[in-house]
């Protein structure tokens, strides 16, 4: 399933400093594994896929592809983007606009010294495998925004690249075409023998497109792993709003969690057995270093839930949920049909109520109320 | 001009006053600035009228079929194309050198660049001779060691014009290639493409309409182009009097014939302006 990441074809330490930000990351790529780089604007992204194509030199680390140093000042090694062997999909795919979508195709073939027609001959194969053969003379700014990404998916691919970069390839689509786009681009990628790397901050356009996840906050990577690794365990903040959960940060100690606010949640604790095969599974996914022994006893972890598993009540509730907490509706959200409330307090976290509830219980902004989530519905896991 | 009486109702109307009212917020225009403007255009355009008016329309035909000034006009034509390509050769190379991020010392060539633009083209033309002449610093040991001499032939001219329109050229591939984006190079380069590859696949197209643009008005330049090769390349007919120094001397001779050439360099100069319209005048 996670293909080994020791064979990686792709090994780099993308190490960039300017004033005010530093990127430092480090990647492996298998070949034929698609692998995205997920993060917020500004965390660094698009510097480490000019890094990595050339565009842009490392300060520090290095750059290997098949075994052959692309980058590296340690040992002053800079291999320029058009020696390299990689194929780049821009954010707004950059098509020359005085040439044919055929003569973008086979424009990286004519570099590489192919002759005229046995390149066109070429170009023309890979439009027509993206279904595009009938606007092979038609220019960039004649060609759909979906039809122009595929003319750029064509361009890089066409010179074989043992690497492929692909830098927010949906970002330019509206909503109804990218779906669409979507689905093909991965069908394209798992075509795709060599390595792929997509940046995205699109956690779904991350999780269909890719085998496996990168993601980078201020220039680190503060999380790896499967999307589904990801997206059921997130490790921090950011990741948990991609994802749609809400997370908090705590000491266990037995079956109990420790909150920052003095607040305690309760939760399943999961046998012994099947907590080491869990994080066995998840291979290297906590990068952030464990805290096995933390001060006060008890071992730093992360809590992890659903809006929908917190109910939402005006009175304490009697009964079964031991984790009950007052707080105060500071945002409310429409959310899917749903309704998405923001509740601050001693334990800050997102609910997600129907309409109906929302009405029966009158909740405005403001409102003081009591939050409760089951036990057996939080997830609990290493930081 | 609106009267003090409809602001008043251009505030109850609101948002549904029209274009042509839109002035009328600010009150009105005033006539201090009005009048020198009116003058201003009234001095750009009256002089060519009055060469319309004076023109000998009957006798135009034979006056511009005179073997003097279709020898003038030939001339013109041939050192004026010949000096528009010369500064494309060089200018668009320097036009892309100023462009580089890594240039040392780009201001202090891009202000030497626009030096022929403020000098006087006499001036332009006497340094050419002390650089080019039998005796000048270049043209000295260029002829000692072939015999050749620039001034006065139709090199000179085509020289001449070309030092007074380079910096056109130079200036306007300039803002072209500063307005492109850089980005289809990046593009390029990761499609395998070297600077030389790139420069004439993707740049030059990319800049083409601000070279043509550039181009012409290089043309125009070295087609008006007088002070600099009078003084380099001298009058001699057939060989080095071209359109301007023709009008200048047959102002002398024959007042009607240099009213018909100036007719030819307007009609020239007015086709020159249309050719450009789209990217010039319009922004103006």
């Amino acid at each position: 399933m996670t293909p080994s990441r020791s064979t990686g074809e792709l090994a780099a330490r993308l190490v960039v400093r300017r004033p005010g930000f530093a990127l430092e990351v480090e990647l492996e790529v298998a070949s034929g594994e698609v692998v995205a780089l997920l993060g917020p604007n500004g965390a660094g992204k698009t510097t480490a896929l000019r890094a990595l194509a050339g565009l842009q030199a490392l300060d520090a680390g290095w750059v290997r592809l098949n075994g052959a140093a692309l980058d590296d000042p340690a040992a002053e090694v800079f291999i320029p983007a058009h020696q390299r062997p990689i194929g780049v999909v821009f954010q707004d795919y950059l098509l020359f606009p005085h040439l044919s979508a055929l003569d973008n195709v086979a424009f990286g073939l004519r570099c590489r010294g192919t002759p005229r027609a046995q390149a066109r001959t070429v170009a023309l194969s890979w439009l027509r495998r993206m279904g595009l053969s009938e606007y092979a003379h038609a220019r960039p700014r004649a060609l759909s925004g979906g039809q122009a990404q595929r003319v750029a998916l064509a361009r890089a691919l066409a010179t074989d690249p043992a690497l492929l970069l692909l830098d927010e390839p949906l970002a330019a689509l509206d909503a109804a075409t990218r779906v669409a786009v979507r689905a093909e681009l991965r069908h394209h990628l798992a075509d795709f023998a060599g390595c792929a790397i997509v940046v995205t901050h699109d956690p779904l356009d991350a999780m269909v497109l890719a085998d496996r996840l990168v993601v980078i906050e201020h220039g680190r990577v503060v999380q790896r792993g499967t999307p589904a690794q990801v997206a059921s365990r997130p490790l921090t903040p950011y990741v948990a709003r991609l994802v749609g959960l809400n997370l908090l940060r705590g000491w266990a100690e037995g079956d109990q969690v420790r909150l920052p606010g003095g607040a305690t949640l309760t939760f399943v604790p999961p046998e012994s057995d099947t907590t080491r095969k869990t994080e066995q599974e998840s291979g290297g996914v906590p990068q952030v270093e464990a805290d096995a022994g933390a001060p006060e006893g008890g071992r730093q972890v992360l809590v992890a839930f659903r809006p929908a598993a917190v109910a939402v009540y005006l009175e304490p509730p009697g009964g079964s949920p031991r984790n009950v907490w007052p707080g105060t509706i500071t945002g409310i959200d429409p959310h899917h049909g749903m309704v998405r409330l923001t509740v601050t307090g001693p334990v800050p976290l997102v609910a997600e109520v129907s309409t109906a509830a929302m009405a029966d219980l009158k909740l405005t902004i403001g409102a003081r109320v009591y939050v409760a989530v089951k036990a057996t519905e939080v997830d609990v896991y290493p930081a | 001009m609106q009267g003090d009486d409809s602001a008043g109702q251009d505030q109850g109307r609101g948002r549904r006053r029209r274009g042509g009212r839109e002035g009328a917020t600010l009150g009105r225009l005033p006539m201090l600035l009005v009048i020198p403007a009116g003058l201003a255009l009234t001095y750009l355009v009256a002089p060519l009228i009055a060469l319309l008016l004076r023109a000998p329309w009957p006798r135009l035909p034979e006056l511009l079929t005179d073997p003097t000034a279709l020898t003038a006009l030939r001339l013109s034509l041939v050192t004026a194309t010949a000096a528009t390509g010369l500064c494309l050769l060089l200018g668009v190379p320097l036009a892309w050198l100023l462009t580089q991020p890594r240039l040392p010392g780009r201001s202090v060539v891009r202000a030497l660049v626009t030096v022929p633009l403020v000098l006087p083209p006499v001036v332009g033309g006497v340094a050419l001779l002390l650089l080019l002449g039998r005796r000048g610093v270049l043209g000295g040991p260029l002829y000692e060691a072939t015999g050749i001499t620039l001034p006065f032939s139709t090199t000179a001219v085509v020289l001449a014009e070309a030092f007074v329109a380079l910096p056109f050229l130079v200036l306007s591939v300039e803002g072209a290639l500063r307005a492109a984006d850089r980005r289809y190079e990046e593009a390029a380069a990761t499609l395998g493409a070297d600077r030389w590859t790139t420069f004439w696949r993707v740049t030059m197209p990319l800049v083409a309409p601000g070279i043509a643009a550039g181009a012409v008005l290089s043309w125009a330049r070295a087609l008006g182009e007088f002070g600099a090769t009078i003084t380099f390349a001298g009058s001699f007919p057939g060989r080095t009097q071209t359109m301007p120094l023709a009008v200048y001397l047959a102002l002398e001779t024959d007042p009607d014939a240099a009213i018909a050439l100036s007719l030819v360099l307007l009609t020239v100069s007015v086709a020159t302006l249309a050719l450009l319209r789209d990217r010039w005048v319009s922004r103006l």
